[in-house]
């Protein structure tokens, strides 16, 4: 199951906003294009099936109010998205809601399950209160919920594919705020995931399968061929320390988390989520703190990976350790419209940008092109 | 002395109806920008270079393949404090490329080998982006940095189009502000449009061939235009060395 188109309209800076997706995804743009907002939305989507959007709030210090997109006149309260997901087979599946901020809730959703010749069957229908199961006849919502519905039915009750959404989306993981400090701290447990800035990595590594724990030590040891090992232990008090050994003439040196470099760490962070049965995995600024001989390792793990992987980069470096024909399918370039809003377009789709990468590198491309001024070109394709 | 030719369609450098890296004699046939540089060389050499087979062309998609070829993942072109402009790479890239092949020719170390790389100053590359004094210094660049010190830019501003314009609808007056048009073949009077109407038919390579051949577009007599007028020096240059 992959997630293959998204639409979404007053999240923020999106505003008819639309972004096809592959399995490797990377967003680029100038600083304020909207490339945080979408990863924001993503997780936002992700919420939804959680339901506790007040917990969501909270962890991004958000108020109800600041989803909303403020440019324009209209005060539209209501988020509208619509998910296409890409199921085995050649199905997919449809998933349209209508988000009420201020009831914290999609008070109208529709799930459809899309056959090849495109004949639809409703899976889900929300509606005035009300709603409906593989359009059997619809009957009162008996319960309060945060999100979608989706959130609160019984597992047993809902059609198969809209179970499946549901584990997918469950499994989202955004690392979008990954920083050294947070990666460094000891912690106590991990609960099975890391915290949006990467909290909880010595618990999350302690409590990893041993051959899992292995596998990772591996792919490390590729990227630093100093590196002996990765150890965790748990301190009589409960907390879980990370250690790393490494080997220097003959000399092994083992360090704790807290003074080792933030690059081996972020690498680390980024590894272990791979690891993990996570469906989807964000990465915001992905290039942070990694020297450039790392990069061309990450790249490849990162397209290899198993999961749908959808970074951020300002780094050109990123960009020219992609293979061309990845980088056209799977770099978005996001931009401003004059007044505001967040649109995407396919970077090696722009004809001057598809031209000169017929001799550079991607990420040459990127270095070489004036992105200011980028928009002129894009708006008079837009315009045809 | 030996011309080798790059350029990007039939109506400026020319075409080949071959497949080889250069093509030469009946597989090249010349462009207007091709009869250009050969007459322009013919002014000091006193014979055709075209005419008596002393010449090759690089189709665009070899050229673009060799450019390709020698990026290399770890390395590419910064800018930064020494090298502020966007929208270099392009014209640098192309004319490595140009001038590796050219290396490569018997004549690179018994003779002399000319190399003109021709681009649009502002084309489908660079859509209105760009410094044209830059691009034109990173061809020049990108010769040298292969030891190719005979290569010549022929990048005009913003089109070919506009040096033809110059004899076919100005009467070699007053062309300096064609080179203020716009490049862009969607714009509202495109200059391909414009070229057709001044010469009453379709604008063919063999059209304006047979023109610049028998003289009614005069290389010699287009002398306000900067960026053909650059070309016209960087020439006398590489043939005075």
């Amino acid at each position: 199951m992959q997630i293959s188109h998204i639409s979404v309209s007053n999240f923020k800076s999106l505003m008819n906003f639309q972004l096809s997706l592959h399995g490797f995804n990377c967003l680029i743009g100038l600083n304020g294009a909207g490339k945080s907002t979408v990863l924001q939305f993503m997780d936002f989507l992700a919420q939804q099936v959680k339901g506790d959007l007040d917990e969501w709030l909270e962890e991004r210090s958000w108020k109800a109010m600041d989803i909303n997109c403020k440019l324009g006149k209209s005060r539209k309260r209501l988020v509208t998205y619509e998910v296409w997901f890409k199921l085995e087979g050649g199905k997919r599946l449809l998933w349209q809601s209508m988000f009420n901020p201020t009831e914290l809730k999609s008070t109208s959703e529709d799930v459809y399950l899309v056959e090849q010749d495109n004949t639809s069957q409703s899976l889900l229908n929300v509606v005035n209160g009300k709603y409906a199961l593989d359009a059997q006849s619809s009957q009162p919502i008996p319960f309060d919920y945060q999100g979608s519905i989706v959130s609160q039915l019984k597992e047993k009750d809902l059609p198969v594919e809209v179970k499946q959404l549901k584990a997918f989306l469950l499994r989202f993981r955004s690392l979008e705020l990954l920083t050294p400090q947070f990666l460094r701290a000891k912690a106590r447990n991990s609960g099975g995931e890391l915290g949006l800035g990467g909290q909880r990595l010595s618990a999350f590594i302690h409590e990893m399968p041993e051959e899992h724990k292995k596998k990772l030590e591996t792919l490390l040891i590729k990227a630093y061929p100093k590196l002996k090992g990765v150890d965790t232990r748990a301190l009589r008090s409960g907390w879980k320390e990370l250690n790393i050994a490494e080997e220097f003439s003959n000399q092994q040196l083992s360090t704790e988390a807290q003074h080792v470099n933030d690059g081996l760490l972020r690498i680390m962070a980024i590894l272990a989520q791979l690891m993990t049965d996570h469906s989807v995995m964000a990465f915001d600024e992905v290039e942070n703190g990694i020297n450039p001989e790392l990069i061309e390792f990450l790249i490849d793990t990162l397209v290899e990976a198993e999961q749908q992987v959808l970074v951020t980069t300002h780094s050109p470096m990123i960009l020219n350790f992609m293979e061309d024909d990845v980088a056209v399918e799977s770099v978005q370039y996001l931009y401003k419209t004059d007044d505001g809003y967040t649109r995407s377009i396919p970077f090696f789709s722009i004809p001057s940008i598809k031209e000169k990468l017929t001799v550079m590198g991607p990420g040459e491309v990127f270095i070489d092109t004036d992105l200011t001024r980028l928009g002129d070109e894009i708006a008079a394709l837009t315009q045809e | 002395m030996y011309l080798l030719f790059s350029g990007e369609g039939p109506t400026d450098m020319g075409q080949s109806t071959a497949t080889a890296e250069v093509c030469e004699g009946t597989d090249f046939l010349p462009g207007p920008m091709a009869w250009f540089v050969d007459q322009w060389v013919e002014r000091k050499a006193y014979l055709s270079h075209i005419e008596n087979g002393l010449c090759g062309f690089i189709p665009k998609p070899q050229l673009v393949a060799r450019a390709k070829a020698s990026t290399s993942r770890k390395s590419m072109g910064l800018r930064g404090k020494k090298n502020h402009e966007y929208e270099t790479r392009y014209y640098y890239n192309n004319a490595r490329a140009m001038a590796q092949i050219a290396r490569e020719r018997p004549e690179f170390s018994n003779d002399k080998v000319i190399v003109v790389l021709f681009r649009d100053g502002d084309g489908t590359q660079s859509a209105g982006r760009g410094e044209w004094r830059a691009k034109y210094q990173s061809m020049v660049d990108g010769f040298s940095r292969e030891g190719a010190d005979t290569g010549v830019p022929m990048i005009p501003r913003p089109k070919s189009e506009v040096w033809l314009l110059c004899a076919v609808a100005n009467n070699y007056q007053y062309c300096e502000r064609l080179e203020d048009e716009s490049g862009n073949d969607r714009s509202q009077n495109p200059l391909k449009d414009q070229l057709d109407q001044a010469l009453g038919e379709g604008a063919t390579r063999e059209r304006l061939v047979e023109r610049i051949q028998n003289r009614k577009i005069d290389i010699e007599r287009i002398i306000d235009m900067p960026s053909l007028n650059r070309f016209k020096e960087r020439l006398d240059d590489v043939l005075n060395a």
